[in-house]
């Protein structure tokens, strides 16, 4: 089985992964999608009017490391983390997958992606790309870099980036 | 208009009709009022510090500009061509030797005087060219690098506008001198929420709510004492709520019981972040004395400048917050943070890392609160209660954060403001 599975395409691999972690953040499985983070992640969400700035000099949305993420996981499970209690609906939606590997085994992928969240009868779409770096897990991934770009000029109808992107 | 507060001295009892927040009436005469007289927020110097350098913002919902021309003058502009009406800037920021209107061309000196039309010789001679220049409001001053506007035909001076609370923006501002003044940094905060724009004035000068909505946010900076610091529970922590003149007020804290993003390092930063704290205090005791400088080090300030700027010197780093009203029930807001020029990149990643975590949109603590202002005028909408209550406190000697003290003046001061008449709007004087 995990002969076969490993003998698939790179791009379906990573399609797959994709797939399942935004069903696994879809679903609030938030314990589950942490398992395929690895330790030294950096996951950034840059600020909608600077989309290149660098995290550690500019004002960016989201810079967490492993540390600050599962803080934002324990949070996001909270009844206190009241712009999710009642957890919103979300949706994913990723295309123009592209995945390349690397020389040191672990993969460069870009997509776009749009993710509606739904709550309160108000709907709000965030529309940008990711660029992450996946390095391999047996026959699957881990990731170790999650950047989210937004294309949105500022955050006129969410309010706030209050889930994981 | 009916008065929308009720302020009952004799029993300590003040509320606030709920109409204030969901009216498009209200609004109406709030931008008449209030916006059209009152100094607003525009930019920091820093953001134009190069000759030609220009920002475009949005100030009471106007599209403007503000440029620092050739000869290193500040000019805030109307975003609009005197000619027939496109915006002249149309970029967010950048350096400009002119600005050109890309409808006819016409092109306006980065003072904003007229430049250059194509084919002048067709216009009658009797055109009167230096009234054609950009314009701007009647009132542009800045106090301290922050640049602001008045729109009002006549106004007091800024200077005299801030007196109530200047010795606070003084010290925030006077703290940066050891390390090359404030700087705004690149990115910032812009988001918008369906509520009254004065949910979050209330809401960004009032403690009461931190120990009840922020819950997340305590956890993380308790639990995970490596990043903010955690607490230094022994400390008794002072906090006030203070109330000014002209509407202006908000809460203090100190000596602050968490770490300081310009010179109060937790037990838990590491020593070469520890070392560069104790060389920017050392700094600070230097220059401005023992006293002054420990107020500079350990004291946390959040302050409401009349009408719609925070002015927040906090533990998670300095920033400016203004809040604007987009409709009766939605509100934009814009946040800048802001560092000392030559702060290290190791207490710059500190600076960045409180803010963020608990003021960014992306925090633990700001989604919540656009939740709470959200959810009340979700409530306003239920009917069946006609005024909000806002008493707490009225009988403390010593106003507490906590207390609504800052919250009722500002509420005071914008009634007085709505209560009297507008005199005739002035568009502003030509360049």
């Amino acid at each position: 089985m995990s002969a076969a599975v490993i003998s698939e395409p790179l791009s379906v691999r990573v399609a797959t992964f994709l797939a399942r972690e935004a069903w696994l953040l879809d679903n609030w499985r938030l314990d589950d999608w942490l398992e395929l983070i690895d330790d030294d992640i950096r996951y950034v969400v840059p600020a909608t009017d600077c989309p290149t700035g660098d995290a550690d000099n500019s004002v960016v949305f989201i810079n967490d490391d492993i540390t600050m993420l599962r803080a934002r996981v324990t949070r996001l499970k909270s009844r206190h983390a009241h712009r999710e209690y009642p957890a919103s609906r979300t949706r994913r939606f990723l295309t123009n997958v592209l995945a390349d590997q690397q020389d040191d085994g672990s993969v460069h992928v870009t997509a776009s992606f749009q993710v509606y969240r739904f709550r309160n009868r108000e709907t709000a779409v965030y529309v940008g790309y990711y660029e992450m770096t996946l390095v391999p897990d047996g026959t699957s991934f881990r990731i170790t870099r999650r950047k989210a770009t937004l294309d949105q000029e500022a955050l006129d109808e969410h309010g706030a980036v209050s889930i994981i992107l | 208009m009916e008065r929308l507060i009720y302020d009952d001295s004799d029993r300590g009892i003040f509320r606030v009709h709920r109409s204030s927040m969901t009216s498009p009436d209200v609004l109406k005469l709030e931008n008449e009022r209030l916006f059209a007289r009152s100094w607003l927020y525009v930019a920091h110097e820093s953001e134009i510090a190069e000759p030609g350098a220009f920002r475009r913002r949005t100030v009471a919902g106007r599209p403007m500009f503000a440029v620092r021309d050739l000869q290193g003058q500040i000019h805030v502009f109307f975003n609009t061509c005197p000619h027939r009406g496109a915006m002249i800037c149309r970029q967010d920021a950048g350096t400009a030797r002119s600005f050109q209107c890309f409808y006819h061309a016409w092109t306006f000196d980065t003072a904003g005087a007229i430049a250059g039309i194509p084919d002048r010789d067709s216009y009658p001679p009797g055109m009167d060219w230096k009234n054609l220049g950009l314009r701007s409001p009647a009132y542009v001053e800045s106090y301290r690098g922050l640049i602001f506007i008045n729109l009002a035909q006549q106004c007091e001076s800024l200077a005299d506008y801030l007196s109530p609370v200047r010795t606070l923006i003084d010290l925030t501002m006077d703290s940066a001198d050891v390390l090359g003044g404030w700087e705004v940094l690149a990115g910032s905060s812009q988001y918008r929420f369906k509520a009254n724009w004065k949910l979050m004035i209330e809401n960004s000068i009032d403690n009461y709510h931190f120990d009840t909505v922020h819950e997340t946010y305590k956890q993380y900076i308790g639990n995970d004492n490596k990043r903010l610091g955690g607490m230094r529970k022994d400390l008794k922590e002072e906090r006030i709520g203070f109330a000014h003149p002209k509407g202006h007020g908000g809460f203090s804290m100190w000596p602050s019981r968490t770490a300081r993003a310009l010179a109060l390092a937790a037990e838990t930063w590491s020593a070469a972040e520890c070392a560069e704290i104790d060389a920017v205090r050392t700094k600070l005791f230097e220059r401005f004395g023992e006293e002054r400088g420990l107020v500079m080090a350990e004291q946390s300030r959040s302050i409401l400048i009349f009408p719609n700027l925070l002015f927040q010197d906090s533990g998670t780093g300095f920033r400016v917050r203004q809040i604007e009203p987009v409709d009766a029930e939605l509100t934009e807001v814009r946040q800048w943070e802001l560092a000392p020029r030559d702060e290290s990149l190791l207490l710059r990643r500190r600076r960045l890392e409180g803010a963020r975590a608990f003021l960014g949109p992306g925090g633990f603590a700001s989604p919540d609160d656009v939740e709470a202002v959200e959810s009340c005028q979700m409530g306003f909408r239920a009917g069946g209660v006609e005024w909000s209550d806002i008493s707490r406190g009225t009988r403390s000697a010593v106003p507490k954060d906590t207390d609504e003290h800052q919250i009722r003046n500002f509420w005071r001061e914008w009634q007085a403001q709505l209560d009297t008449p507008q005199a005739t709007f002035a568009l502003g004087a030509a360049s």
